[in-house]
Protein backbone atom coordinates (compact mmCIF):
# COMPACT_ATOMS: atom_id res chain seq x y z
CA UNK A 1 0.00 0.00 0.00
CA UNK A 2 1.19 3.28 -1.19
CA UNK A 3 0.67 6.54 1.05
CA UNK A 4 1.33 10.27 0.31
CA UNK A 5 3.17 12.62 2.66
CA UNK A 6 2.06 16.42 2.09
CA UNK A 7 3.71 19.16 3.64
CA UNK A 8 5.97 21.81 3.03
CA UNK A 9 8.41 21.02 5.82
CA UNK A 10 11.49 18.68 5.00
CA UNK A 11 11.23 18.20 8.55
CA UNK A 12 8.00 16.80 9.10
CA UNK A 13 7.37 14.76 5.91
CA UNK A 14 10.93 12.75 7.71
CA UNK A 15 8.80 12.79 10.71
CA UNK A 16 5.49 11.62 9.40
CA UNK A 17 7.21 9.15 6.99
CA UNK A 18 8.89 8.09 10.01
CA UNK A 19 6.14 7.38 11.71
CA UNK A 20 4.16 5.37 8.90
CA UNK A 21 6.80 3.38 9.02
CA UNK A 22 6.22 2.73 12.03
CA UNK A 23 2.70 1.93 11.58
CA UNK A 24 4.13 -0.62 9.11
CA UNK A 25 3.64 1.44 5.83
CA UNK A 26 7.12 1.66 4.13
CA UNK A 27 5.78 2.95 0.38
CA UNK A 28 5.87 6.53 0.75
CA UNK A 29 5.53 9.53 -1.87
CA UNK A 30 5.79 13.28 -0.61
CA UNK A 31 4.40 16.51 -2.01
CA UNK A 32 5.55 19.56 -0.95
CA UNK A 33 1.91 21.90 -1.60
CA UNK A 34 -1.52 20.99 -2.26
CA UNK A 35 -0.68 21.62 -5.46
CA UNK A 36 1.37 18.54 -5.76
CA UNK A 37 -0.51 16.58 -4.20
CA UNK A 38 -3.48 16.53 -5.93
CA UNK A 39 -1.54 15.58 -9.47
CA UNK A 40 0.07 12.99 -7.33
CA UNK A 41 -3.21 11.34 -6.80
CA UNK A 42 -3.97 11.47 -9.95
CA UNK A 43 -0.95 9.67 -11.08
CA UNK A 44 -0.61 6.93 -8.04
CA UNK A 45 -2.98 4.54 -6.37
CA UNK A 46 -2.81 5.82 -2.56
CA UNK A 47 -4.24 3.81 -0.05
CA UNK A 48 -3.58 6.90 2.62
CA UNK A 49 -2.81 10.56 2.12
CA UNK A 50 -1.23 12.90 4.79
CA UNK A 51 -1.93 16.64 4.66
CA UNK A 52 -0.90 19.56 6.47
CA UNK A 53 -3.09 22.61 5.93
CA UNK A 54 -0.94 25.77 5.81
CA UNK A 55 1.39 25.42 2.67
CA UNK A 56 2.20 27.66 -0.43
CA UNK A 57 0.54 27.33 -3.79
CA UNK A 58 -2.69 25.59 -2.38
CA UNK A 59 -3.62 24.40 0.92
CA UNK A 60 -4.63 21.38 2.07
CA UNK A 61 -8.55 22.20 2.86
CA UNK A 62 -8.09 23.14 -1.03
CA UNK A 63 -6.40 20.22 -1.97
CA UNK A 64 -8.61 18.28 0.30
CA UNK A 65 -11.56 19.20 -1.47
CA UNK A 66 -10.03 19.16 -4.72
CA UNK A 67 -9.25 15.61 -4.24
CA UNK A 68 -12.74 14.62 -2.89
CA UNK A 69 -13.92 16.53 -5.73
CA UNK A 70 -12.17 14.28 -8.16
CA UNK A 71 -13.87 11.11 -6.67
CA UNK A 72 -10.83 9.70 -4.84
CA UNK A 73 -11.93 7.98 -1.22
CA UNK A 74 -9.00 6.97 0.13
CA UNK A 75 -8.31 8.06 3.70
CA UNK A 76 -7.24 11.20 4.22
CA UNK A 77 -5.69 12.19 7.69
CA UNK A 78 -5.00 15.90 7.86
CA UNK A 79 -1.82 16.63 10.19
CA UNK A 80 -1.73 20.34 11.04
CA UNK A 81 -1.19 23.11 13.67
CA UNK A 82 -4.41 24.05 12.89
CA UNK A 83 -6.11 23.20 16.10
CA UNK A 84 -9.48 24.96 16.43
CA UNK A 85 -12.90 23.28 16.30
CA UNK A 86 -13.86 25.17 13.83
CA UNK A 87 -11.10 24.06 11.35
CA UNK A 88 -11.45 20.37 12.64
CA UNK A 89 -15.38 20.46 11.80
CA UNK A 90 -14.54 22.12 8.21
CA UNK A 91 -11.53 19.47 7.23
CA UNK A 92 -14.30 16.66 8.51
CA UNK A 93 -16.77 18.00 6.83
CA UNK A 94 -14.69 18.15 2.56
CA UNK A 95 -14.12 14.82 3.91
CA UNK A 96 -11.22 14.59 5.97
CA UNK A 97 -10.98 10.82 7.71
CA UNK A 98 -9.60 12.29 10.53
CA UNK A 99 -7.21 14.89 12.04
CA UNK A 100 -3.81 15.02 13.62
CA UNK A 101 -3.09 17.82 15.52
CA UNK A 102 0.78 19.03 15.69
CA UNK A 103 2.77 18.57 17.99
CA UNK A 104 1.94 14.92 18.33
CA UNK A 105 3.21 12.25 20.64
CA UNK A 106 4.74 9.27 17.87
CA UNK A 107 3.06 6.60 19.56
CA UNK A 108 -0.25 8.62 19.29
CA UNK A 109 0.43 9.34 15.52
CA UNK A 110 1.05 5.13 14.80
CA UNK A 111 -2.17 4.71 16.53
CA UNK A 112 -4.34 6.58 15.03
CA UNK A 113 -2.80 5.53 11.57
CA UNK A 114 -3.63 2.43 12.48
CA UNK A 115 -6.96 3.22 13.54
CA UNK A 116 -7.79 5.01 10.04
CA UNK A 117 -6.44 2.11 7.89
CA UNK A 118 -8.45 -0.73 10.02
CA UNK A 119 -11.57 1.57 9.70
CA UNK A 120 -11.02 1.69 6.12
CA UNK A 121 -10.33 -2.30 5.40
CA UNK A 122 -13.99 -2.71 6.98
CA UNK B 1 0.60 44.57 27.69
CA UNK B 2 -0.27 41.98 30.03
CA UNK B 3 1.99 39.78 30.55
CA UNK B 4 -0.37 36.67 30.97
CA UNK B 5 -0.68 36.69 27.08
CA UNK B 6 2.72 34.56 27.79
CA UNK B 7 0.76 32.18 29.09
CA UNK B 8 -0.99 30.45 25.44
CA UNK B 9 3.29 30.51 24.13
CA UNK B 10 4.63 28.99 27.37
CA UNK B 11 2.13 26.11 27.16
CA UNK B 12 2.73 26.12 23.65
CA UNK B 13 6.22 24.90 23.95
CA UNK B 14 5.85 22.75 27.01
CA UNK B 15 3.07 20.40 24.74
CA UNK B 16 6.00 20.24 21.77
CA UNK B 17 8.94 19.29 24.15
CA UNK B 18 6.70 16.93 26.15
CA UNK B 19 4.72 15.44 23.09
CA UNK B 20 6.97 15.71 20.35
CA UNK B 21 10.64 16.05 21.64
CA UNK B 22 10.27 14.40 24.42
CA UNK B 23 12.42 16.24 26.84
CA UNK B 24 12.04 18.49 29.49
CA UNK B 25 11.76 22.46 29.19
CA UNK B 26 11.36 25.21 32.04
CA UNK B 27 10.69 28.94 31.73
CA UNK B 28 13.06 30.95 33.42
CA UNK B 29 11.73 34.30 34.14
CA UNK B 30 10.37 36.71 31.55
CA UNK B 31 11.12 40.63 31.18
CA UNK B 32 10.72 43.38 28.97
CA UNK B 33 13.54 43.48 26.52
CA UNK B 34 14.76 46.15 24.09
CA UNK B 35 14.44 45.74 19.98
CA UNK B 36 17.34 43.88 18.94
CA UNK B 37 18.51 40.34 18.64
CA UNK B 38 22.38 39.78 18.27
CA UNK B 39 23.81 37.34 15.77
CA UNK B 40 25.25 33.73 15.75
CA UNK B 41 21.52 32.84 16.27
CA UNK B 42 19.07 31.43 14.50
CA UNK B 43 15.65 33.48 14.53
CA UNK B 44 12.27 33.04 13.15
CA UNK B 45 9.58 35.36 13.08
CA UNK B 46 5.86 34.79 12.83
CA UNK B 47 3.24 37.37 12.52
CA UNK B 48 0.17 37.38 14.30
CA UNK B 49 -3.41 39.01 12.44
CA UNK B 50 -6.57 39.54 13.26
CA UNK B 51 -8.29 39.51 17.11
CA UNK B 52 -5.01 39.11 18.32
CA UNK B 53 -2.05 41.36 16.21
CA UNK B 54 1.64 41.10 17.09
CA UNK B 55 4.91 39.09 16.47
CA UNK B 56 6.82 36.18 17.95
CA UNK B 57 10.36 35.73 17.45
CA UNK B 58 12.16 32.95 18.64
CA UNK B 59 15.85 32.76 18.91
CA UNK B 60 18.53 29.91 19.53
CA UNK B 61 21.88 29.06 18.75
CA UNK B 62 22.75 26.96 16.36
CA UNK B 63 23.85 24.31 18.81
CA UNK B 64 20.23 23.50 20.07
CA UNK B 65 18.70 23.35 16.68
CA UNK B 66 20.86 21.08 15.93
CA UNK B 67 19.35 19.27 19.15
CA UNK B 68 15.76 19.64 18.35
CA UNK B 69 15.99 18.26 14.79
CA UNK B 70 18.30 15.81 16.01
CA UNK B 71 15.93 14.84 17.91
CA UNK B 72 13.05 14.64 15.79
CA UNK B 73 14.97 12.53 13.16
CA UNK B 74 17.03 10.52 15.20
CA UNK B 75 20.27 12.52 13.28
CA UNK B 76 21.58 15.71 13.68
CA UNK B 77 21.67 17.26 10.14
CA UNK B 78 24.67 18.41 8.12
CA UNK B 79 22.63 20.82 5.93
CA UNK B 80 21.67 24.52 7.11
CA UNK B 81 18.36 24.25 5.17
CA UNK B 82 17.48 21.47 7.37
CA UNK B 83 18.06 23.66 10.69
CA UNK B 84 15.76 26.43 9.14
CA UNK B 85 13.37 24.19 8.36
CA UNK B 86 12.87 22.55 10.99
CA UNK B 87 12.93 26.14 13.57
CA UNK B 88 10.29 27.16 11.48
CA UNK B 89 8.18 24.11 11.80
CA UNK B 90 8.93 24.68 15.46
CA UNK B 91 7.64 28.64 15.56
CA UNK B 92 4.24 27.44 13.84
CA UNK B 93 3.72 24.82 16.03
CA UNK B 94 4.64 27.17 19.14
CA UNK B 95 2.13 30.05 17.55
CA UNK B 96 -0.09 27.80 16.22
CA UNK B 97 -0.50 26.26 19.59
CA UNK B 98 -1.07 29.54 20.78
CA UNK B 99 -3.60 30.23 18.63
CA UNK B 100 -5.64 27.36 19.68
CA UNK B 101 -5.66 28.99 23.26
CA UNK B 102 -6.51 32.33 22.02
CA UNK B 103 -9.30 31.62 20.62
CA UNK B 104 -10.39 28.55 22.41
CA UNK B 105 -14.08 30.23 23.23
CA UNK B 106 -14.32 29.56 18.99
CA UNK B 107 -14.66 33.27 18.34
CA UNK B 108 -11.89 34.78 17.96
CA UNK B 109 -10.46 35.08 14.33
CA UNK B 110 -6.70 34.88 14.42
CA UNK B 111 -4.07 34.25 11.21
CA UNK B 112 -0.57 33.49 11.60
CA UNK B 113 1.63 34.44 8.75
CA UNK B 114 4.09 31.94 6.94
CA UNK B 115 7.70 31.63 8.97
CA UNK B 116 10.49 33.99 8.38
CA UNK B 117 14.16 32.54 9.34
CA UNK B 118 17.26 34.58 9.84
CA UNK B 119 20.69 33.00 10.44
CA UNK B 120 24.27 33.99 10.11
CA UNK B 121 27.10 34.60 11.48
CA UNK B 122 27.04 38.92 10.99
CA UNK B 123 23.51 40.44 11.96
CA UNK B 124 21.85 42.72 13.75
CA UNK B 125 17.95 42.35 14.11
CA UNK B 126 16.28 45.45 14.75
CA UNK B 127 12.58 46.61 15.50
CA UNK B 128 10.64 50.09 15.73
CA UNK B 129 11.73 51.67 18.67
CA UNK B 130 8.47 51.62 20.35
CA UNK B 131 7.73 48.14 20.46
CA UNK B 132 8.35 46.29 23.96
CA UNK B 133 8.94 42.78 23.81
CA UNK B 134 8.05 39.75 26.27
CA UNK B 135 11.43 38.14 26.44
CA UNK B 136 10.80 34.59 27.91
CA UNK B 137 14.18 32.15 28.31
CA UNK B 138 14.18 28.54 28.39
CA UNK B 139 16.02 25.62 29.35
CA UNK B 140 15.59 22.26 28.03
CA UNK B 141 17.63 19.24 27.73
CA UNK B 142 17.79 20.22 24.40
CA UNK B 143 19.71 23.72 24.84
CA UNK B 144 18.55 27.20 25.63
CA UNK B 145 16.45 29.22 23.64
CA UNK B 146 14.19 32.63 23.86
CA UNK B 147 10.90 33.68 22.58
CA UNK B 148 9.89 37.14 22.49
CA UNK B 149 6.26 38.30 21.81
CA UNK B 150 4.67 41.99 21.16
CA UNK B 151 0.99 42.16 20.92
CA UNK B 152 -0.09 45.31 19.19
CA UNK B 153 -3.70 44.54 20.10
CA UNK B 154 -5.84 42.27 21.51
CA UNK B 155 -9.58 42.30 20.37
CA UNK B 156 -10.81 38.73 21.68
CA UNK B 157 -14.44 39.24 23.38
CA UNK B 158 -13.38 37.73 26.25
CA UNK B 159 -11.31 39.96 26.97
CA UNK B 160 -13.82 42.64 26.48
CA UNK B 161 -16.61 40.97 28.91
Amino acid sequence: MKALVVDDSSVMRKVVTGGLARAGIEDVEQATNGEEAVEAVKAHDFGLVLLDWNMPVMTGIEALKEIRGNGYSMPIIMVTTEAEKARILEAIREGASNYIIKPFQPDEFVKKVKEVMAKASC
Amino acid sequence: MDVEIINPFVESVADIYQNMLGAQVKRRDPHITGNYIGPNRIVSLIGLSGAVTGSVAMSMPRVTAESIVGRLLGAVPDDSETLTDATCEVINMIVGGAKARFSSNGEADIKISLPTVIRGQDFKLSFPTKTRWLHIPFTSDLGDFDLRVTIESDTREAKKS
